[in-house]
């Protein structure tokens, strides 16, 4: 084969440009600490980590939609709790009650009364939790009256895509579902300012049948409160789970890139020291 | 019987023919970078030799009139094919590459994250549907997301309008080429007519036509007289004889894109757009007909469905107002790059729809939560792909066809590199050989100038004689 100087020259320059090519891609990689830096990249791959992206953003909002979830749950439980003893004391009184003290413990189901009334009007994040829809209503007037939305309401969670948990969010289905509690409490008051022992123990039923309600209630709100950490759970570890894939898929191996630097690095040293040998001797330097 | 004053021709023959030798040489030298640049040589032959009564006589030597030139014609035309082929991935790789940065997803600040943002705002709403804050807060990744939409879409519709520029000055390139070319044909005629070599016309003229073979696609062969005949796209030719063809660009009136016209003899235009399949026309009309529109197309579909689908269910749901029957986005602007959400719900996010029924507000949040149920919802391609995975199909088919472009560059460049080489081999200079043929002509130089002393001395002593 004829060698051209031209050839010699092009050839080199070509080799040169080729490593120094792959040089700067692997100093890339090193810099981003990513092996797709560009669609074109990986373009399998990039789709593969705009899906992961995607899916880990929703994750983040299925977390923080359960945390709503699980403290509204918590805040509701914790009214529900002191109202299922308030209810308790008044039922105690109406069971065990001292015909000496029957005035004051009107009053103190007068009291008991006005507490459940308060707590029956509890907000929570700005909201009224017991008014259905109305959140902007107080739920239940002085006299007892439930003032809510009318159609009732429940609180919905998104906890997957297109699984919502429901919580119960309507005063008077929990307050006055089978018995009026403030009926209850009313009549409880007006028979015991008036002495009258049966129909203060008429009471008891009435008074029964409110705790089971609660107790009713709470516990359909427990079953939600377990889904709510059962989901929790699950998005954690499918976290993880994404995380890993994103990080396979985009991820630069260090070790290996570094590696790959020094043996680029040697050959493209190499080619430099060669050509320059190459280059310099023409039969010229020979001829005197 | 041998002549004294023919010795001294035969000297003279030589020096003359040896001087010409070393002139070639040092040329071939000049030129050993020179692109395109064959090496010549010099032929030599035998003086035709006398003859006389004793036999016959050699005369001395003798210069072809036609240097010779080292030059694979069907290597050339190869390498113009290559680089036809070259010209077009090159062009549609550059194109390409300035696209893919419209769609850069990979710091994570593009149109995926924009779109994962809106939809949790709907959920954020979800989770407090009376909220000012998360009203707010859903109007502004709204805002965020068609702004993304009408800036990725106004990016691609700049580098198709870029693209469009490159076009008008390629042709502008390609007008002189095949003027100079026809020249060229002109010089080259003249000069071989009576038996001499146009070796530098000739290697500028077929420099030329690689240069043009690079940007549109063309055919061309010579003819026994020296003339080279160039055709492009459709067989419209750009150079015959002497003649020469310009081609001109007219603004598309639909697309307002450049058409690239042909100019016939008679001052009439023709369209030879779609003819033209090789050479960086062709990648950079790929990239703006073809290409190009399948991304907006797509980012428009995109918008499209995204502007329907919410406005759909946000007519159906109840503003904090109490009023029902609004649109989020402006249902008239369903582009790309014209997608915005609504003027009302921008002047009151009160009146964004997150209640389900009249009786529901402010309470009721079914109506947002259905909206962010949109996200996992086979809303795209005839119902079988979600937005989002439609997307990244997108991202990802913009890296596989400049990755596709890419391949092929280095493929075809590769090619060239191998082809250059081989024309190297036959027409390139080598300065060790040059040396060599320098100096065996500088001692044949130097031999006949002793020769012509030599004969001096003899007439010397013969005049000395008398």
């Amino acid at each position: 084969m004829r060698v051209s100087n031209k050839l010699m020259a092009d050839n080199i320059l070509a080799n040169l440009r080729r490593q120094t090519n792959q040089l700067l891609e692997t100093q890339t990689r090193i810099l981003t600490g990513k092996v797709i830096n560009k669609p074109s990249d990986d373009p399998i791959g990039m789709g593969k980590v705009l899906d992961y992206r995607q899916t880990l953003a929703s994750i983040d909002q299925f977390d923080i939609n359960i945390t709503n979830g699980k403290s509204r749950i918590e805040y509701t439980e914790n009214i529900l709790d002191s109202v299922h003893d308030l209810v308790s004391d008044a039922k105690r009184i109406a069971a065990d009650n001292n015909p000496d003290s029957q005035g004051a413990l009107a009053q103190e189901v007068e009291d008991i009364r006005s507490q459940i009334l308060q707590l029956a009007n509890s907000m929570y994040d700005g909201t009224y939790i017991f008014s259905g829809d109305a959140t902007d209503t107080k739920p239940f007037d002085s006299s007892g009256t439930y003032v809510g939305s009318p159609t009732g309401g429940t609180k919905e969670f998104m906890i997957a895509p297109n699984v919502e948990v429901s919580v119960q969010a309507d005063g008077s289905d929990i307050f006055q579902g089978v018995e009026d509690v403030f009926t209850v409490m009313d009549d409880l008051k007006t028979a015991l300012q008036a002495g009258d022992e049966t129909a203060i123990a008429n009471q008891i039923k009435p008074l029964q049948d409110v705790l089971d309600h609660l107790e009713l209630t709470r516990s359909d709100n427990a079953a939600k409160y377990r889904r709510l950490e059962m989901s929790e759970a699950h998005w954690s570890s499918f976290k993880i789970g994404i995380q890993n894939l994103l990080s396979k898929t985009e991820d630069a191996d260090m070790a290996a890139e570094v590696i790959n630097l020094q043996i680029q690095q040697a050959s493209y040293q190499t080619s430099l020291a060669t050509s320059a040998k190459i280059v310099q001797p023409t039969l010229m330097q020979f001829l005197s | 019987m041998p002549n004294i004053y023919g010795m001294l021709n035969v000297g003279c023959s030589a020096l003359l023919t040896q001087q010409k030798a070393i002139d070639i040489t040092g040329n071939n030298i000049a030129n050993v970078n020179t692109p395109g640049y064959s090496r010549q040589r010099l032929n030599m032959e035998q003086n035709t030799p006398v003859r006389y009564d004793g036999g016959q006589m050699s005369t001395g030597v003798m210069a072809d009139r036609k240097i010779e030139r080292f030059y694979d014609r069907f290597l050339n035309s190869q390498i113009n094919d290559e680089n036809q082929n070259l010209g077009r991935w090159e062009a549609q790789k550059n194109a390409l590459q300035k696209v893919e940065l419209m769609f850069d997803e990979t710091t994570g600040f593009g149109l995926n994250a924009a779109l994962s943002d809106f939809w949790n705002a709907w959920q954020d709403l979800a989770n407090k549907p009376s909220g000012h804050v998360e009203r707010v807060s859903l109007l502004a990744k709204s805002q965020t997301l068609a702004e993304t939409f009408n800036q990725v879409a106004g990016d691609v519709k700049q580098a198709q309008e870029d693209i469009d520029l490159n076009i008008k000055g390629l042709i502008s390139e390609i007008n002189p080429i095949s003027q100079q070319i026809a020249e060229l044909n002109r010089k080259i005629a003249q000069i071989e007519v009576d038996g001499h070599s146009a070796n530098d016309y000739r290697d500028e003229r077929d420099q030329l036509l690689k240069e043009l073979s690079n940007k549109i696609d063309v055919d061309a062969f010579e003819d026994g007289d020296g003339f080279l005949t160039v055709i492009t796209a459709g067989g419209k030719p750009l150079v015959d004889h002497t003649k020469y063809w310009q081609l001109t660009t007219t603004t598309n009136l639909v697309s307002d894109l450049q058409d690239i016209q042909w100019i016939a003899s008679d001052g009439s235009q023709q369209d030879i757009t779609s003819d033209i399949d090789d050479g960086q026309l062709k990648g950079l009309l790929h990239v703006r007909d073809s290409i190009i529109p399948d991304y907006l197309s797509r980012l428009d579909d995109m918008a499209e469905t995204i502007v329907t689908q919410v406005n759909g269910i946000h007519q159906n749901g109840w503003g904090l107002d109490g009023n029902t029957s609004r649109d989020f986005f402006d249902p008239t602007a369903l582009t790309a790059a014209t997608m915005h959400v609504d003027t009302a719900i921008e002047s009151d996010v009160g009146f964004i729809a997150a209640s389900g029924t009249a009786a529901g507000v402010p309470g009721d949040e079914s109506n947002a939560v259905d909206i962010a149920n949109l996200q996992n919802q086979l809303l795209m391609s005839g119902n079988t792909t979600s937005i989002s995975d439609f997307y990244g199909a997108l991202v990802s088919d913009v890296g596989s066809a400049t990755d596709t472009a890419e391949t092929y560059f280095e493929h075809k460049s590769a090619n060239l590199q191998r082809l250059e080489n081989y024309r190297e081999e036959v027409s390139g200079v080598n300065l060790d050989e040059e040396m060599v043929n320098l100096v065996k002509f500088q001692h044949a130089y130097n031999a006949a100038a002793k020769l012509v002393s030599s004969v001096d001395e003899m007439l010397e002593t013969l005049i000395a004689m008398v």
